[in-house]
């Protein structure tokens, strides 16, 4: 019972990833190209509350389901990894899209995305693998 | 019946962004934080990637949340296209398809309902060609590496990371564009 509500709301998660049309490769082309602002106005709109709702939990100190105080570890800075790994993941969205479309689009039966999905998932070994001999 | 109809409309963007924070929001009430690219290090991690290499010896069931979370996507992506699509599909702009029919795109001649993906790209016959696998398998790597070695994916960096005001991901956000638009504007045009 305990990942039932991951389930309930991963499900919401790829009902919403559909009807925002983030999954829609059309999309993607359209905010690169800027012929449209729905995308960037996505990203804005969810950050914004995003931030509303992180603000309000940090002022009153709210804690989770279990009682631990809600956190969220900051991302560590460094030179070259967010640059770089920034850019090399534009280029892969722009063309196939990132993980939480990826299941969506699973969901949906695009037999092609399993072929995306096992070269993410390789792209992700050759990350770990690299990982000691890459800038960071 | 009026709900269904009421949800099979399209969504605008303000209301978009409102619903995923809401699910960011909702995960961290529930301890975790939002961020998907962890589960292609955690499936790599059960796949046995972690006895060779440090960076997939990680506690994999400390993600089983994030696992199920990810099944829950692919549920609600089959819920989704078999309930709540509109009559008329996403409306693209239609300097967007001018620009990718006069790069050799063969594209649906509206973006009817279904038509998320070009089936020049991602359609079951275009997997008769090895180009078409090349092209999808380029993709994937490029998603793939690139979300591990940003440290996160457009919900850990995107939404989580720029929620919390995070620099770091800001900076991810910025290279994003520029890697997106470089692929957009000068690759994909050339890829047919």
């Amino acid at each position: 019972m305990k990942y039932l509500k991951y389930l309930v709301v991963g499900s919401l998660f790829g009902i919403i990833l559909t009807k925002t049309e983030m999954i829609s490769w059309y999309r993607w082309q359209e905010l690169f190209l800027f012929d449209s602002f729905r995308i960037v106005g996505i990203i804005l709109s969810a950050v914004t509350f995003g931030a509303i709702g992180i603000a309000i939990i940090k002022k009153l100190k709210l804690n989770d389901i279990y009682g631990n105080s809600i956190q969220i570890e900051p991302k560590k800075m460094s030179r070259y990894r967010y640059p770089i790994g920034g850019f090399i993941f534009g280029l892969g969205w722009a063309l196939v899209g990132c993980p939480g479309v990826h299941y969506t689009l699973i969901g949906q039966g695009v037999v092609s995305i399993f072929i995306v999905l096992f070269s993410a998932l390789l792209g992700t070994f050759i990350y770990g693998a690299l990982r000691t001999r890459l800038p960071h | 019946m009026n709900l269904l109809h009421l949800l099979q409309q399209p969504w605008g963007w303000l209301f978009s962004g409102f619903v995923i924070a809401l699910v960011m929001l909702t995960l961290l009430f529930f301890g975790n934080v939002f961020g998907l690219s962890t589960t292609y290090r955690t499936i790599c991690t059960l796949a046995g990637a972690g006895k060779n290499i440090p960076f997939f010896k990680m506690d994999w069931r400390a993600q089983r949340w994030n696992l199920t979370f990810a099944a829950g996507i692919i549920l609600g992506g089959w819920i989704a296209a078999t309930f709540l699509l509109a009559k008329n599909g996403p409306m693209i702009a239609p300097a967007t398809l001018e620009f990718l029919r006069n790069n050799g795109w063969t594209l649906d001649p509206a973006s009817p309902n279904n038509a998320f993906l070009p089936p020049q790209l991602f359609g079951e016959e275009a997997l008769l060609h090895i180009s078409t696998w090349l092209k999808l398998i380029m993709g994937g790597i490029l998603s793939g590496f690139g979300a591990q070695y940003g440290g996160g994916c457009t919900s850990g960096h995107f939404v989580s990371g720029l929620s919390n005001l995070q620099l770091p991901s800001l900076i991810t956000l910025l290279f994003f564009f520029v890697g997106g638009i470089i692929m957009s504007n000068f690759i994909i045009p050339h890829l047919f």
